[in-house]
C-alpha cells in the first residue's frame, strides 16, 4: 500500500508575512493520496486552495511540514531539481489556461517536452498524439487566440500530461467555461483517470466535485472534511 | 553541452518569433548597434580599399616591393634644387654593384596640339627605355624608344590613348607628329590604357625620352630614379649604399628616399587616426545601443511575467529563462550588428565605386563585429534575464 501514495504530505503549514501581518494560509495540513485518485479540493475563497496546490506542484514551499511525491522528499531538493520535478512528476492545468499566445496548439504541447530536452521529431509526434487525446487533432496549428476556451482547456491538459506526470493538478479547471465546456473537461478527467491518471481539482462547483472519486474540504487552512463520493 | 546547444537553438527559434512579434521595436532597439557597427566596417572597409588603392598606385609609379625611388629634396615641402643627371645612372651601377637597373624620371605637363586640336596639361614624362619592361606598362600600338634614342636625345614620344583619340580620332597617331611647347615630336606608340596615379592621368600623358624632358624648374637634371635592386630581400642595404654614393656626390643630403613600405606606413598612421576616432564613436553608439536592449528586455521581462510563470510551472529551470533572454537581446544585437555590416559594406562599396577604388573586405572586421555585437547582446541583456530567471513563480502565475 505504502508504495502506492503518490502525494504524502504532513502538518503542512504556509504563512505568508505581509509587513507585520502574517497570513496563515495553511495551517498544518496532512493528506495522502494515493495513485489513480480523482479528488477534488473544495472550500470558501482563501482557504488556502490555491497555496496548497502550488506546494504540491512542488511550486511553492511550505513554511514547515513535510512534502513527499512519489516518495521524494522534496524539502531536501534545490530549485533546479524542483523545476525538473514539475516538468517530470507534475502536469499543471489553471483556470485561465495560460498558454502562451505566441505559440500554436502543438507548441504549447510542446513546451514541457523542450525543457525534458526531447528532440524535435519525438516531441512532435508526442504532442500530437496527446493533442488527438483530447480531441484536438483538428486544431493542431491553431494559436490560443483562435481556441475556445474549451479547446484552450484541453490544450492546457494535453501539455499537463506531456511528460507522463506522476500527477494532473487543475486549479479551477472549470471556472472560466460555460457548464458546458465544464462539463466536457470533467468527462475528459474522468478518461484520464481511468487510465490511472492521479487527478488533483480544485472547484467551487459540487456537481463537478460529484463526479470525482474523493472530496477534501478546506476551511481557513485546515482539512474539515476528507470522504469517498458515493 | 549537447542539451545546452540543443535548448540554445530552442531559445532562438522562440527568440526570432519574439523578435517579429515586435518588429518595429525590434528594429529601433538595435539602432545603435546597427549605427555603432555601420560606421566601423564602413570605415575598415574604405581604409583597406585605400590601402589597396595606394599600393596599386604606388605600383603603377613604379616603386613595388622590388624597387626604392630615389628623390631629389629633403622633404615634400622644400623646393629641391636637383643636381641629379642622366649620366648618375652609370655612375651609381658602378658604384653600387647590387644595383640591377634604374629608371630615370622627370614629370612635368605640357598642352600636346595636333592641328587643330589639343589636349590641355597633359602629364609629360620623361622616362628611360628600360621603364616600360621595369615599371610594368605595355603599348597598344607602336613601339616604347631605345636607350640609343634616349641618348641621342631624339624628338620621339609614346602617349596615353586618351590623348590618342583626342587628337587623331579613329585614325592611327603612329608616324604624327605632335606640338609641345614649340618642339615636335614624332610619336612612335602608343601606351595601353592605365587609369590614373594620383592627379596624374596616365591615359592623357606624353611619355619623352628623359633626357629631353625639362624639370619644374626648367633644366634637364633629374628628379627622380626609381632603383631596382638584383636582389630584392637586400632592398634596404642597397638604399643605404645610394645613401653614402649620392651624399659623396652631391656633397649635401638634399635628397629623400620613397618605398612602398615608407608610404603605405604613412596611410597606415592615419587610417589608423581615423580608425582609432570612428571606433571611439562606434563604441558610445554601442554603449548607448547596449542600454537601449538592456531597456527593452527589461520590458520585455515586466510584459511576460505571466509567461515566465507558465514556463516555470511547466519545468523551465532558472539556466532556461535566463538562456531564453539571453538570447533573445543577443539576437536583436547581433541581427543589428549584421545589418550594420550589410549597411557598412554597402556604404563603402558606394563610395569605393564613387571614387572608381575597389571594394576589399575585411574579413577580420566583420568577424571582429559579429562577436562584437553579440557580446553587447550578451553583456547588457544579463541583468533582465537574471531579474525574469529569479520571479517566484507563484507571483509570477498570480500577475495580471
Ligand atoms: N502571496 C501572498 N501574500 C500574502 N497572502 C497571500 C498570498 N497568496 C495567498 N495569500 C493569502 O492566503 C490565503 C489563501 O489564498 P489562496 O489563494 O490559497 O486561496 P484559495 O482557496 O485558492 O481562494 P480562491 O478560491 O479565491 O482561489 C488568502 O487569505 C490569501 O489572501
Ligand atoms: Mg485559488
Amino acid at each position: 500500500m505504502k508504495d502506492n501514495i503518490v502525494v504524502r504530505i504532513t502538518d503542512i503549514k504556509r504563512t505568508y508575512y505581509m509587513g507585520k501581518v502574517e497570513v496563515n494560509a495553511l495551517r498544518g495540513i496532512t493528506l495522502h493520496i494515493a495513485r489513480g485518485e480523482f479528488v477534488s479540493i473544495m472550500g470558501p475563497s482563501g482557504c488556502g486552495k490555491s497555496t496548497l496546490m502550488h506546494i504540491l506542484g512542488c511550486l511553492d514551499r511550505p513554511t514547515s511540514g513535510d512534502v513527499k511525491l512519489d516518495e521524494v522528499d522534496v524539502d531536501e531538493l534545490d530549485d533546479n531539481d524542483l523545476a525538473e520535478i514539475r516538468n517530470k512528476k507534475v502536469g499543471f492545468v489553471f483556470q485561465t489556461f495560460n498558454l502562451l499566445p505566441k505559440l500554436n496548439a502543438i507548441e504549447n504541447v510542446e513546451l514541457p517536452l523542450i525543457y525534458a530536452g526531447v528532440g524535435f521529431e519525438e516531441r512532435r509526434r508526442k504532442a500530437a498524439a496527446l493533442l488527438e487525446t483530447v480531441g484536438l487533432k483538428e486544431r493542431m496549428y491553431h494559436k490560443p487566440s483562435e481556441l475556445s476556451g474549451g479547446q484552450s482547456q484541453r490544450v492546457a491538459i494535453a501539455r499537463s500530461l506531456a511528460n507522463d506526470p506522476s500527477i494532473i493538478l487543475a486549479d479551477e479547471p472549470t471556472g472560466n467555461l460555460d457548464s458546458k465546456s465544464g462539463e466536457e473537461i470533467i468527462r475528459l478527467f474522468k478518461e484520464l483517470n481511468h487510465k490511472g491518471i492521479t487527478l488533483i481539482i480544485v472547484t467551487h462547483d459540487q456537481e463537478i466535485a460529484d463526479h470525482s472519486k474523493r472530496i477534501v474540504r478546506l476551511k481557513d487552512g485546515l482539512v474539515v472534511s476528507d470522504e469517498s463520493v458515493k | 553541452m549537447n542539451a545546452l546547444i540543443y535548448s540554445i537553438w530552442e531559445e532562438m527559434k522562440q527568440a526570432w518569433r519574439a523578435l517579429l512579434s515586435n518588429k518595429v521595436r525590434s528594429a529601433l532597439t538595435m539602432l545603435g548597434v546597427i549605427i555603432g557597427i555601420f560606421s566601423v566596417i564602413t570605415l575598415v572597409t574604405i581604409g583597406e580599399g585605400a590601402k589597396t588603392y595606394v599600393n596599386d598606385q604606388i605600383k603603377n609609379l613604379g616603386a613595388g616591393y622590388d624597387s626604392f625611388i630615389l628623390v631629389a629634396g629633403k622633404d615634400a615641402n622644400s623646393p629641391p634644387n636637383p643636381k641629379f643627371t642622366y649620366a648618375d645612372i652609370a655612375h651609381y651601377k658602378s658604384r653600387v654593384p647590387e644595383i640591377k637597373d634604374i629608371v630615370a624620371l622627370n614629370i612635368g605637363s605640357g598642352d600636346l596640339s595636333y592641328g587643330k586640336k589639343t589636349v590641355k596639361g597633359a602629364a609629360v614624362m620623361g622616362m628611360t627605355a628600360n621603364a616600360l619592361e621595369l615599371m610594368g606598362g605595355k603599348m597598344e600600338s607602336g613601339r616604347y624608344f631605345t636607350q640609343a634614342e634616349v641618348e641621342s636625345r631624339r624628338k620621339v614620344a609614346v602617349i596615353g590613348p586618351r590623348a590618342a583619340t583626342e587628337l587623331f580620332g579613329e585614325s592611327s597617331p603612329l608616324g604624327e607628329r605632335i606640338k609641345m611647347g614649340g618642339n615636335q615630336y614624332l610619336i612612335i606608340g602608343v601606351s595601353e590604357a592605365r587609369g590614373s596615379v594620383g592627379p596624374m592621368d596616365m591615359d592623357r600623358r606624353i611619355v619623352l625620352p628623359v633626357t629631353i624632358v625639362k624639370n619644374m624648374f626648367g633644366n634637364y637634371n633629374i628628379m627622380r630614379f626609381n632603383i631596382f635592386p638584383k636582389d630584392v630581400n637586400k632592398l634596404d642595404e642597397v638604399k643605404e649604399k645610394v645613401r653614402t654614393v649620392t651624399l659623396r656626390r652631391l656633397g649635401n643630403d638634399d635628397f629623400r628616399f620613397m618605398t612602398q613600405q615608407g608610404i603605405l606606413n604613412i596611410v597606415n598612421n592615419i587610417m589608423g587616426a581615423l580608425t582609432g576616432f570612428v571606433t571611439g564613436i562606434a563604441a558610445i553608439s554601442l554603449l548607448v545601443g547596449g542600454i537601449g536592449i538592456m531597456n527593452i528586455m527589461l520590458v520585455a521581462v515586466n510584459e511576460r511575467v505571466r509567461e515566465i510563470g507558465v514556463r516555470k510551472a511547466i519545468g523551465a529551470k532558472r539556466r532556461d529563462i535566463v538562456l531564453q533572454f539571453l538570447v533573445e537581446s543577443m539576437m536583436i544585437s547581433l541581427l543589428g550588428g549584421i545589418l550594420g555590416i550589410i549597411f557598412g559594406l554597402l556604404g563603402a562599396f558606394l563610395i569605393m565605386w564613387f571614387i572608381k577604388g575597389t571594394l576589399v573586405i575585411a574579413w577580420w572586421a566583420v568577424i571582429m563585429a559579429t562577436v562584437v555585437s553579440a557580446a553587447v547582446g550578451i553583456f547588457f541583456g544579463v541583468y533582465p534575464a537574471m531579474r525574469a530567471a529569479a520571479l517566484d513563480p507563484v507571483v509570477a502565475l498570480r500577475y495580471e
